[in-house]
């Protein structure tokens, strides 16, 4: 046999060999528990998630439908297939986690692409002096003028930074007129805007939560020793999401508030983690709040008083619509 | 590019350069080639990931990317410097699920020839000397956004870091050379995306060798094809660890074409 004859084989031969060093020095991951990390997923939602009757999804159905699929489901394909068996309840609060507690989700609420719409370095233009940045960059505010003040809370995302609104907003208080910003807050925790909203009322508000077995509690806020009396003005739009969402409604149990902006992205639950058989995590909301007029938030979000789209346009031409009316209206309750 | 696609491509430049190897004879020789003071290069080739990111999943996505690189190489004073900066971008899969998967280096290192002989009368040289680099490392994941964000999941994780440099160039032939090279990281600083959201950990931070691992080992075969241009062929194997934050772990086989310009 001459040489060049096995030259082919050869380097065929070391080329596998050296291909497949990565995939040695790499192993494969844990065993697969992806059927019991399905059916554990499905029990959770079936004992907690509070939306089936409202969203009329048959539960039970999808059980039938997704289960063979698990079986067959081979590593990450639990993702995708987590994601679907999800997609009927169209919920933006619901999270697939890794192990590590890495968030994913599939679905967007439809008015999230408001986001692109609000520019928070166009904003600053309305303003004589530069804004104040606190609370690890969550927070700034400043005064539109002497009698209207401006703060914005890019999050309610939770952690300490919200202690940082106390000595800031103090300088705001003197105002006639205050307008809270929460466009693009895609919400958090409900700790954040408890701890924020004793400082904005100026009469109790009641948060009414409702639970997946039926239940109902409901909780009194008081207004804080030193709190907002002025005219409030909050800026809403449709990436205002959740705890935002829940946020501009109690503020709207008062007769001094006026919601201007776009609808609400539409995020009206309550989250908890639950932990699957893998490690992977699923967040599902397991209690929900209505509007002040005791409609749905979920799907439905929360509608302004004073309606003013804006789109990526406006943006492009320099005007922030939506502030520019909150401004009228604040100088106008005056 | 499936793993069998990717053996026969990466065996096919290896017979390829096999047959210039052969075809050379008539070109300019490698001493004169090693005569002048340095030389630049440009790379392409085919390159087989296999990563573990632990920050969006446990499970290991295996895939092929296509490969780039330029370099340049000082030949002559001491001590010899080398500066290679290189980047590959490729999708990875775990069954039906992919990622796109980018990483990148840029390392240069400066080598000191600590020892010559002649085996079987071919000129044989070691060198070792210090080296520095960037590695970059991104995967966007093809199955869902990211929390609140809306933001496709993605991982990332950069690298600066120090280390020996180890090198072996041999003659084989009048027309064939080989060269060999190994680096790898002993002090680094790094940086990994983590879920703030729940960890309160740095995301910069100096990293110790057993938590930030960068190894690279690379042999290439290099014959003239005409003047000062020569042909090269090689493969490397490279692995970036990182266990600060959630484990990473990425192998990369790499199997490469290029030209090399002497100056």
């Amino acid at each position: 046999m001459k040489a060049t004859s096995l030259a082919y084989p050869l380097v065929v031969v070391l080329t596998s060999v050296l291909c497949s060093c990565a995939d040695i020095l790499v192993p494969e991951g844990a065993p697969e528990l992806n059927l019991q990390d399905f059916e554990a997923a499905w029990r959770f939602a079936d004992e907690y998630y509070p939306f089936f009757t409202f969203k009329n999804v048959n539960w039970d159905s999808l059980r039938v439908a997704f289960e063979p699929r698990a079986a067959c489901a081979r590593g990450d394909e639990l993702y995708p297939l987590l994601f679907a068996l999800f997609v009927p309840l169209r919920d933006g609060h619901i999270e697939v986690q890794s192990e590590a507690g890495y968030p994913m989700v599939n679905y967007r609420p439809p008015r999230a692409g408001d986001a692109r719409a609000f520019d928070p370095v166009l904003l600053r233009k309305y303003f004589p002096k530069p804004l104040s940045v606190v609370g690890e960059n969550k927070i700034e505010l400043g005064l539109v003028d002497e009698a209207v003040g401006y703060i914005r809370f890019s999050t309610f995302a939770k952690g300490d930074w919200v202690r940082e609104v106390d000595e800031p907003l103090e300088r705001l208080l003197h105002t006639l007129g205050l307008i809270v910003d929460v466009r693009n807050n895609t919400g958090g925790s409900g700790k954040t805007y408890g701890y924020i909203l004793p400082r904005l009322i100026d009469r109790p508000v009641v948060e009414t939560a409702y639970y997946w077995d039926g239940s109902v509690r409901s909780g009194t806020i008081q207004p804080a020793a030193r709190h907002y009396t002025g005219k409030l003005v909050v800026l809403i739009n449709g990436a205002s999401f959740s705890a935002a969402e829940v946020f501009t409604e109690l503020l709207r149990q008062l007769p001094s508030v006026t919601v201007v902006g776009d609808t609400s992205g539409g995020g009206g639950g309550d989250t908890e983690l639950f932990v699957l058989p893998s490690g992977k995590k699923l967040r599902l909301p397991v209690k929900y709040f209505r509007r002040h007029d005791g409609e749905m938030i979920e799907w439905n979000g929360v509608i302004p008083d004073v309606v003013v789209e804006q789109s990526v346009t406006d943006i492009l031409r320099q005007r922030d619509l939506q502030l520019e009316k909150a401004i009228v209206l604040a100088r106008k309750g005056l | 590019m499936g793993p069998l696609h990717w053996k026969s491509w990466a065996a096919g430049v290896l017979l390829a350069v096999g047959g210039l190897a052969s075809q050379a004879s008539t070109k300019e020789t490698h001493a004169s080639f090693l005569a002048r003071r340095g030389e630049i290069g440009v790379a392409a080739g085919g390159c087989h990931h296999a990563v573990r990111d632990e920050l969006l999943s446990q499970e290991k996505y295996t895939g092929g990317a296509w490969w780039y690189a330029i370099s340049w190489r000082a030949r002559n004073g001491m001590p010899r410097a080398g500066l290679c900066l290189d980047v590959a971008t490729g999708v990875v899969s775990n069954y039906g699920v992919s990622a796109q998967v980018l990483t990148g280096t840029l390392r240069l290192a400066w080598v000191y020839p600590v020892r010559q002989w002649r085996p079987f009368g071919r000129r044989t040289q070691f060198l070792l000397g210090p080296s520095t680099g960037l590695v970059l490392y991104s995967r966007v994941q093809r199955i869902a956004r990211g929390g609140a964000s809306f933001f496709d999941a993605y991982s990332a994780a950069a690298l600066v870091l120090v280390g020996p440099s180890l090198a072996f160039h041999s003659q084989l032939t009048d027309h064939l050379r080989m060269e060999a090279r190994s680096e790898v990281s002993l002090l680094a600083v790094g940086g990994k995306l983590i879920d703030l959201r729940e960890s309160k950990s740095s995301l910069v931070r100096p990293l110790a060798p057993w938590q930030a691992l960068f190894t690279l080992s690379e042999v290439n075969l290099l014959c003239p094809l005409w003047g000062p241009v020569n042909a090269r062929a090689g493969y490397r194997l490279s692995l970036l660890r990182l266990s600060a934050w959630d484990y990473l772990l990425l192998a990369a086989d790499t199997i490469y074409l290029g030209i090399v310009v002497a100056l």
